[in-house]
């Protein structure tokens, strides 16, 4: 795994602020997926169904991002 | 967004008053802070910032209840410490349960001194969190917070009570005013139907709670202040006791058939068009002629009941305008009734608690799972943000404008923090580097519609500038608190939209079941009191209830109907004792007899089928009256029963309909 830090203007950066970043993106663009076609009509817990995609997303940017 | 705009750039008079008298109390703060050498001199003016009110009663009651909270949470901040320095988690869960204590009290006490409770609480994570690691400061660090704490509130309210002091008792003159004008509306609306009541009632009730509410602040106003104050609960209770009857009165006369309706209905009139204008001689004549009507031997027992309680209705209305008097003149009258109840609710209570304990683990759990160094200062907003908004209907939403005033502050702070001030130096350059963008700030708090994001907006603004005597910048310390701030309101924000308690059937079954138990008290409780005791309450469900009734679809709104179902039983078991107090005629046994079987029926509570469990005892305790000496409080007392078994059969039939609609 290589979880290095990103220098910004001289300021160390976690990486995982970029990759919640990220996930963030990534969910608002899944979320706007399902609220345009019928698979939204599914979800129970608006909120809680948001949190759970957000941890989804933001493991598989981890893992798929942190060996690069 | 044009309120934004209007608000900051074209704001009203008061509205600059209040962000000078704002600044300038601040600034005060500030300069005594920084010229004492405390520790934190940014806490003085943010306490300066947060208990700055419009109305400098608000700002005195605010300041002491923030003072009360603040010495409570400090002392068992160190006695925590104290016990638990050696164990964090046990310090945390602890802290957790001290939290979670604290938001259920704030939301049980239901006024303006709940504030106390919701310091108490996150004071101790203001003070301990920080201090972790260094166990044996954490007496100093409670002085110096507390003594920065107290510097504020004595700046701020030096500086309301002095530039333009706005009070609230002259304020309280004129929504008295329209408090009895809404209520005399609402009565005359009452005795048409049921529609246009229902709108007139939910106003009246929110006027009066409203109005109910600035008591607690004119008190710290000086003497007049006080007797407005008081003057102020004889009249709550005068205007509920009026719709109580107008209320009465349109049941009465539902009772009418069609000839006794046309024979009573040029009464109704005058009636309608004294309360329409309210003059006390016409109210005084009209009563007298409808009284001496009452008395006509040709009026059927029906006719007599409904003429009978529009004497009434008309007794209250001069009464209600001398108390609208009494505030006007400031003057209390002698014999003050006891202030209106609220409607209290524990496990509601006890919920909102354990959510805020249960967003500080998880973020606590964060910190330690990441030993983040800054995640002591997100860690505290979670539970400011927790246990500030926890009893609000909206805390969900009041959050997301308080994360919106960070998202502000953060390259406002950061342009003035990190770029202008390393270059100046000198207090007077300080107070114009944070004097400006606060400016802005307090303008904003003016306005109800943006005030919490203006106050989020401005006190995190002065987290992240930190003014110190000997300031050090470093951008990495302000990337990394603006950070902690952002996921700290995040994550109490998420409680609030995780953890949703506003289920309208749920609640609506709560407010059912405690109006119930209200209503056999009412059976036995003394009459001193009753009166605002169970009004108050009353009011407090349905304005509650109401809230919930936009959210609720068609036929699902009957709960509101339920909710005055109740209120319709306790009037007329509160007319019933009255009159039975009058009468004072020997009917113990049968009075008891009837009140122990009414108490029973309303212990099961309505429902299908139910409709005749009053009958029996009501045609028995009839009967036991009319073998006494015929009086009129007896009348009335006999046609009070009437009407209970009436109510009772509705609010049955009532729930058969529901139930078949279910």
């Amino acid at each position: 795994m290589g979880l290095r830090e990103w220098a910004l203007g001289g300021i160390l950066l976690s990486p995982f602020l970029i990759y919640v970043t990220l996930a963030l993106l990534l969910t608002f663009a899944v979320r706007l997926l399902l609220r345009l076609t019928p698979l939204g009509r599914w979800v129970w817990h608006e909120a809680l169904f948001d949190v759970a995609l957000f941890v989804c997303i933001l493991t598989l940017v981890t893992r798929t991002l942190g060996p690069l | 967004m044009p309120t934004t705009l209007q608000a900051l750039l074209a704001p009203n008079k008061l509205a600059v008053q209040f962000a000078i008298k704002t600044l300038l109390g601040g600034g005060l703060a500030l300069w005594l802070a920084l010229r004492w050498g405390l520790e934190q001199p940014a806490w003085a003016l943010m306490t300066a910032f947060i208990v700055a009110q419009p109305l400098s009663g608000m700002v005195l009651q605010k300041g002491l209840a923030r003072l009360f909270g603040t010495l409570v949470g400090t002392v068992m901040s160190v006695v925590f410490m104290g016990l638990f320095a050696q164990t964090p988690w046990l310090f945390l869960l602890a802290l957790a349960l001290w939290l979670a204590l604290c938001t259920a009290c704030s939301t049980l006490l239901r006024s303006a001194w709940a504030y106390s409770f919701v310091l108490a609480g996150y004071t101790v994570a203001i003070i301990t969190l920080p201090a972790i690691n260094h166990p044996l400061l954490v007496f100093d660090q409670a002085v110096a917070r507390c003594t920065e704490i107290s510097l504020g509130i004595i700046c701020a309210t030096v500086c309301s009570a002095l530039l333009w002091p706005l009070r609230v008792e002259q304020q309280l003159g004129g929504q008295a005013r329209q408090a009895w004008e809404s209520g005399m509306r609402a009565a005359s609306a009452t005795l048409t139907g049921d529609e246009q009541g229902r709108q007139g009632l939910l106003e009246i009730l929110g006027r009066i709670v409203a109005v109910d509410a600035q008591r607690e602040h004119a008190w710290f106003e000086g003497n007049l202040g006080r007797q407005r104050g008081r003057a102020i609960r004889g009249l709550s209770q005068k205007l509920l006791i009026l719709l109580r009857i107008a209320r009465s009165v349109r049941r009465q006369w539902r009772q009418l058939d069609d000839t006794q309706a046309r024979h009573m209905a040029p009464w109704l009139e005058q009636v309608q068009a004294a309360l329409a204008a309210p003059e006390p001689a016409a109210l005084l004549e009209l009563r007298q002629r409808i009284w001496d009507a009452a008395h006509d031997e040709r009026n059927s027992s029906d006719e007599h009941y409904c003429l009978a309680r529009m004497t009434l209705l008309l007794d209250n209305a001069m009464a209600a305008t001398l108390a609208l008097k009494a505030v006007e003149e400031g003057k209390a009258p002698s014999d003050v009734p006891d202030s209106l109840a609220v409607h209290r609710d524990l496990s509601l209570a006890l919920l909102f608690g354990s959510r805020s304990a249960l967003a500080f683990l998880a973020m606590a759990s964060f910190w330690l799972a990441t030993a983040w160094t800054a995640a002591p200062g997100g860690l505290v907003l979670t539970c400011v943000v927790c246990s500030l908004f926890a009893s609000r209907e909206n805390g969900a939403q009041i959050g997301m404008s308080f994360l919106r005033g960070i998202l502000l502050a953060i390259p406002v702070a950061f342009f003035v923090g990190q770029i202008l001030l390393p270059q100046w130096a000198g207090f007077p350059l300080l107070c114009l580097g944070m004097g400006v963008p606060l400016f802005f700030g307090a303008l904003g708090m003016a306005n109800p519609k943006i005030g919490a994001t203006a106050t989020s907006y401005c006190l995190h603004f002065i987290v992240l500038v930190a003014p110190l005597n000997s300031m050090n910048f470093d951008v990495g310390v302000f990337l990394n608190s603006a950070q902690a701030i952002v996921l700290g309101v995040g994550a109490a924000v998420l409680a609030f939209k995780l953890l949703v308690l506003r289920n309208p059937y749920w609640h609506g079954k709560r407010l059912r079941a405690a109006t119930q138990s209200d209503l056999v008290r009412l059976t036995r409780r003394e009459l001193r009191g009753a009166e605002t005791w169970f009004g108050g309450r009353m009011a407090d469900r349905l304005l509650q209830l109401a809230r919930h009734y936009n959210a609720l679809p068609e036929p699902e709104r009957q709960r509101w109907d339920d909710g005055l179902h109740g209120l319709d039983m306790g009037d007329e078991l509160l007319h019933l004792r009255m009159c039975l107090a009058v009468a004072q005629v020997p009917v113990e046994r049968a009075q008891q007899a009837y009140l122990r079987e009414l108490e029973s029926a309303l212990a099961e509570g309505p429902g299908a089928g139910r409709e005749q469990r009053l009958d029996d005892a009501s045609a028995r305790f009839i009967n036991a009256l009319e073998q006494q000496p015929l009086s009129d409080p007896l009348r009335l007392a006999v046609g009070a029963v009437l009407q209970l078994q009436k109510s009772w059969g509705k609010w049955c039939r009532r729930q058969e309909e529901i139930h078949g609609l279910a």
